[in-house]
């Protein structure tokens, strides 16, 4: 004996019923999608401790969802957010957090680099590019490379030389380790010669070559014909300066 | 008819308080209560606020698991006992049996909901209490039913407490899901995205949306109004009635 009726026992009406239910179901959840659409703002988050304990210490899993979940926080009920409209300071709380529930990842600084500094205000990407640049120094030597996109974005959309200045020498004084490459250490002299600033950046040059962080033969070699370059640079600008003191005077 | 279902309701009621679930419920309350006041205790300031952070929190996931545990094994073992074809070898019908067994399950719902309100009430105002009881209410009407669907179907204790557990986080998480699976940063022209986000838009259609009930920050921020009520209470009486109708459909198919 089988252990299902056949569908034909089951009374129409109930069939009937069910299907309307369900109909009246998936109309309801879409009627209620299409209703007017309200922004919600990103809140701040918990302290790091309390996700660590709502995960029973499975503080990498937690600290994952959290982060997908920032992330899409630009699209609500199939509306996209502009950053404009989100709150940066949480942003900043929430990736803190993410931070210390998995200190190893470098995840916040790329979104905080590559993806919030997207927003068209000057005082956001600011924002953004500061938090690398606190960032930077829990690990300078795994970081380097946030901080010089940050450097870069700095230069080139926010037209703040001084602020990629900041940027590089701090790359220069505390990313010693072996695996950050050359042009890394070498951005802020080709900044300070960018600007004009020769004799800046004999200084630092110099300075990077006697520090016996560069150890690359071909590195020394190139570094001394720049550093010679940047004396010749120097020393020509210095005499246009003193011939239009003359012309002045 | 009414007098069947009532009989059927008042029956399972009674099988519940003699399998001393206000017991469990009296414990769930004073565990809450305890523990909510052990934190209150750890905080240096806002003591009050999070005293009320965690009190809601633990109330309602308490009885959401509870509710469903009651609910599965009692129904469980009367398909394993034979009770069910006792029953339908009277003129009891199956769609009276079914929904006798679906309302002595709301009245025990509601022996918790109201329990649960009156305790918040010792930290809560009343409205606010009241509201969150109220949409409480109906989030254990929807559990209750989907609970019955379970194990009516499954049979299986196990299998229908892991099918509730699995129903209720997904429906908890739903409204995260779909935002993720649309996030601007994912490659939206790629199929593999473009077939998940669907899945996941179509599934989210025929799930009740668990996070827009019960609001803890109705309680703790003052953030209530009698309009909070609307979803739950439309969505439970569309859910409800549309389990009931797959519970029914399921039941007279049963060969008994």
């Amino acid at each position: 004996m089988s252990h299902e009726r056949s569908i034909k026992n089951i009374p129409k009406w109930l069939i009937a019923f069910l299907v309307l239910a369900l109909v009246t179901q998936i109309a309801y959840k879409y009627l209620s999608h299409q209703s007017n659409f309200k922004f919600k703002q990103l809140s701040s988050p918990l302290p790091s401790k309390i996700y660590s304990l709502l995960s029973f210490g499975e503080d990498r899993a937690i600290s994952k969802a959290l982060l997908v979940q920032l992330q899409s926080f630009d699209s609500q009920d199939g509306k996209k957010i502009k950053y404009s409209n989100i709150n940066y300071d949480n942003i900043i709380k929430w990736l803190d957090v993410y931070s210390e529930l998995d200190p190893k990842s470098e995840y916040h600084l790329l979104l905080a680099s590559q993806i919030y500094s997207m927003a068209p205000e000057r005082k956001k990407k600011l924002q953004m590019l500061n938090y690398v640049y606190r960032k930077f120094h829990d690990n300078p030597n795994q970081y380097w490379k946030w901080l010089s996109q940050s450097a870069l974005i700095a230069k080139h959309r926010l037209n703040d030389t001084e602020l990629a200045l900041k940027f590089a020498k701090a790359i220069r004084v505390h990313a010693t380790g072996e695996n950050v490459p050359p042009w890394a250490r070498q951005m802020e002299v080709f900044l300070l010669e960018n600007l004009g600033e020769y004799r800046s950046a004999e200084i630092v040059l110099g300075g990077l070559i006697e520090s016996g962080v560069i150890k690359d033969e071909k590195e020394k070699i190139f570094l001394l014909q720049k550093l010679s370059e940047l004396k010749q640079m120097s020393n020509s600008k210095q005499q246009s300066n003193n011939k239009q003191k003359g012309v002045e005077k | 008819m009414k007098q069947y279902i009532s009989v059927i309701a008042s029956y399972t009621v009674i099988e519940a308080i003699r399998n001393r679930f206000l017991w469990l419920l009296g414990a769930l309350i004073l565990f809450s209560i305890l523990i909510s006041l052990f934190i209150a205790d750890l905080a240096l300031i806002e003591a009050d606020k999070f005293q009320l952070s965690f009190l809601p929190a633990i109330l309602r996931i308490g009885s959401v698991f509870i509710c469903s545990l009651i609910v599965i094994t009692g129904t469980t073992r009367d398909f394993q006992d034979k009770n069910h074809e006792l029953a339908l070898s009277t003129s009891i019908t199956r769609t009276q049996f079914l929904l006798g067994k679906l309302f002595g399950y709301f009245v025990i719902s509601i022996i918790f909901s109201l329990t649960v309100f009156i305790s918040l009430l010792i930290f809560s105002d009343f409205i606010p209490a009241l509201i969150w009881s109220i949409s409480l209410l109906c989030e254990l009407f929807i559990i209750t039913s989907i609970s019955l669907l379970f194990a009516a179907i499954m049979n299986q204790v196990v299998f229908s407490i892991t099918a509730t557990v699995c129903f209720y986080l997904l429906s908890r998480l739903i409204t995260s899901l779909v935002m993720i699976s649309n996030s601007s940063l994912n490659d939206q022209d790629a199929l593999s995205n473009i077939v998940i986000s669907w899945i996941i838009k179509a599934v989210s259609y025929v799930l009740p949306d668990l996070s827009l009930f019960t609001k803890t920050e109705w309680i703790t921020d003052s953030l209530y109004e009698w309009n909070n009520l609307s979803t739950p209470l439309i969505q439970a009486l569309i859910y409800i009635v549309l389990i009931s109708a797959i519970s029914l459909f399921d039941f007279n198919r049963k060969n008994i």
